[in-house]
């Protein structure tokens, strides 16, 4: 059983609408993080291979295996958070149902394939980040227009990849193909200026779904753009399209930087810092070189950490302040310091402050960058400002004042389950921030793969 | 400036195709009308026309497949939509024009600004589709179905810009994503890519009869 890669997608793909008909218990929660970190052992144990079905055919290699364990790690501590805080009765079968569909994204090589898998993806994730709520369903549907116009873009490459390969002689088609899947990836990572769902869904969805989601499709579309690029090797002479993803992800990391400075409420510094985060990096991969990959991928594990990090932390206050902006929280860090001190650590990985895991990625992509790139050093340097003073503003908050009454008054000291929670997440993140290496000897197997990088 | 004769020339492509004709006018309905049966009715007769388009470009087999799952689409999102306006009957805009009352229409100054303005934008979206089709016209299609797939894109693209109300919307996002098929369609003959196309299309209806739904809930909440 163990050496068949379809088993990582039918698991999740049955045990979700067998969770969803048990969506009343609370259980079903710590069922669906004891399945997703199930599928993690599995994934990491399993010898890799392809499943021939019909069309298509499924591979497990080492950068699926690594994406797939990531993401399950991210989707068992998002559900054993709801088990402890609810995010929404039916994120914890939906979301394991969005993670199967997801997987077989990762698995499957055709991009024309990939990009209808992610947009199947995308329906249980629409249901998961409105969930029950009567409210504004501007979030849900952003995401879900960004993600559906994402979808022609990606096709028309895929088709276009095909007749290049079909006429090596037609160089037209390369610009074509460079354009399209450009629009297309760009789309999908939300980057500026099509980041509009990202902040609507963190204003809007339960703090563990948002993060949920921002984890699991970015991870998937960096896989799918890694594999795209490793696949047609004549995309990776493509200067133009590497220097789209440099400028796009500078672009991304500065206004997301900027914009949590702005803000006041933890749900729009989560969007922002998150945004900011995956433009970073969209910069290290867009260097080209094996180090940026390498930061590429430490920072993809970190923010995965953090935002899960951090969402579980704001979850933890929403249930004890009436609402998360920074003048509702009052004295919070005091009666609520373990809860706190998560969301700082979380905050200062995607700021990418010292000690923290995003220090160790930041590092390695500052070192990867030309000597004499200025802008690009400065314009990370703005974004990770940026979201640390908006952090800071946030300790700040919390820290000032008297804790304020809610009309439910809730437990006198932390829930002991969620702050342990915490309290681990935000030690592995400290972990990987002071000792990356057990992590970067991973990422280099995954990394000495891929052909198409520079040294 | 051209002559009447030159623009009745350029025009000549709708004598073409009264298909395609039909769809850029039924799209037209969707994005200027708001009562959602006629929306959903315009909606129904566009999958139907689209479809009898690709039936020069693809397998009749394929083709009457797509309009089923169009079928499908606008069968789900009337019973959201039946259902969201059984809680609206009740209704009524103070500025109603006393005339359209008694004839049971539901127009209005409101409508009247409304729709003036939708026309305009569908106008000038229209110029801009019948621009991009002559200067990037699409390749492996002839030029009428070419027109037709920008014609819809935009449209959808417009009616996305226009409503942030998720059943208008989607039906922007159906729009945009039949225009697309209408091309794409024509290029890739997998069976797997269209079984996986026409269930797209399924989810993504319930994701915006979801969407409807919910909005419903706010509106007989606010009652």
């Amino acid at each position: 059983m163990s050496g068949n890669p379809l088993f990582l997608l039918i698991l999740p793909l049955a045990g979700g609408p067998v969770l969803y008909l048990l969506r009343r218990w609370k259980v079903v929660a710590l069922l669906a993080a004891v399945a997703s970190l199930a599928f993690v052992v599995l994934a990491w144990q399993m010898p890799g291979g392809s499943v021939a079905l019909s069309e298509v055919s499924l591979t497990l290699d080492p950068l699926g295996q690594a994406t797939l364990s990531l993401a399950f790690i991210a989707g068992g501590f998002s559900f054993l958070a709801a088990w402890y805080v609810p995010q929404g009765r039916s994120f914890p079968a939906l979301g394991l149902l969005t993670l199967g569909l997801l997987a077989a994204a990762i698995m499957l090589k055709q991009l024309a394939f990939v990009a209808l898998v992610v947009e199947m993806a995308a329906v249980p994730a629409v249901f998961i980040l409105q969930g029950e709520r009567h409210g504004s369903t501007q979030g849900a549907l952003r995401f879900l227009v960004i993600t559906t116009l994402a979808l022609p873009f990606l096709l028309l490459a895929s088709w276009r990849i095909d007749l290049y390969v079909a006429n090596v002689d037609n160089a037209v088609y390369l610009g074509q193909v460079a354009l399209f899947l450009g629009i297309g990836f760009f789309l999908w990572f939300a980057l500026f200026p099509f980041h509009g769902w990202i902040p609507a869904t963190a204003a809007e969805s339960p703090p563990g779904v948002a993060a949920f989601i921002y984890n699991s499709f970015f991870l998937v579309g960096l896989t799918a753009l890694v594999q795209t690029i490793q696949a047609q090797s004549w995309l990776a002479d493509n200067q133009l399209f590497f220097r789209a993803l440099l400028v796009g992800g500078l672009m991304t990391a500065a206004f997301g930087g900027i914009a949590a400075a702005l803000h006041r409420n933890l749900s729009a510094l989560l969007g922002y810092a998150a945004l900011s985060s995956a433009g970073v990096v969209l910069v290290a991969l867009g260097s080209g070189t094996q180090l940026g990959a390498l930061a590429a991928g430490l920072e993809a594990v970190s923010r995965t950490l953090a935002l899960t990090l951090i969402a579980s932390a704001v979850a933890s206050f929403r249930r004890y302040v009436p609402g998360d902006g920074f003048d509702q929280l009052g004295g919070v860090a005091r009666k609520m310091p373990f809860t706190t001190f998560g969301l700082l650590v979380g905050g200062m990985s995607l700021a990418g402050i010292p000690l923290s895991a995003g220090f160790a990625a930041r590092w390695l992509l500052f070192r990867s960058l030309s000597v004499g790139d200025y802008w690009p050093i400065a314009a990370l340097f703005l974004g990770g400002a940026g979201v640390a003073l908006g952090y800071t503003r946030a300790l700040r908050a919390s820290l000032a004042g008297r804790p304020q009454e809610t009309g439910d008054p809730g437990p006198r000291r932390e829930p002991i389950g969620a702050t342990t929670l915490i309290v681990i997440m935000a030690i592995i993140c400290l972990a990987i921030g002071l000792y990356p290496q057990p992590i970067l000897t991973v990422l280099q197997q995954v990394v000495d793969r891929l052909s198409f990088l520079s040294n | 400036m051209p002559s009447l004769y030159e623009i009745l020339d350029k025009l000549a492509f709708l004598a073409m195709s009264p298909i395609a004709t039909a769809l850029a006018l039924s799209v037209g309905v969707i994005v200027l009308l708001r009562d959602w049966r006629v929306s959903l009715s315009a909606l129904l007769a566009q999958y139907i026309l689209a479809g009898l388009l690709l039936t020069r470009l693809i397998p009749p087999e394929i083709a009457t497949l797509k309009i089923l799952v169009g079928g499908l689409v606008c069968a789900i999102l009337y019973l959201t939509a039946r259902r969201m306006s059984t809680a609206r009957t009740d209704e009524q805009t103070p500025g109603d024009f006393v005339w359209a009352r008694k004839l049971g229409l539901p127009i209005n100054g409101d409508f009247l600004a409304s729709i003036t303005f939708r026309l305009l934008a569908l106008l000038l979206v229209g110029m801009a589709a019948y621009g991009v089709a002559q200067s990037y016209p699409l390749p492996e299609v002839p030029e009428p179905i070419g027109l037709a797939c920008y014609w819809l894109i935009f449209s959808g693209l417009l009616l996305l810009i226009l409503t942030g109300e998720p059943l208008k919307a989607g039906q922007g996002l159906l729009i945009l994503v039949a225009g697309f098929d209408l091309f794409y369609a024509s290029i890739e003959n997998s069976l797997t890519l269209v079984g996986l196309w026409g269930t797209v299309n399924l989810l993504l209806t319930l994701a915006i009869a979801y969407l409807t739904s919910a909005q419903h809930a706010i509106v007989e909440e606010g009652r």
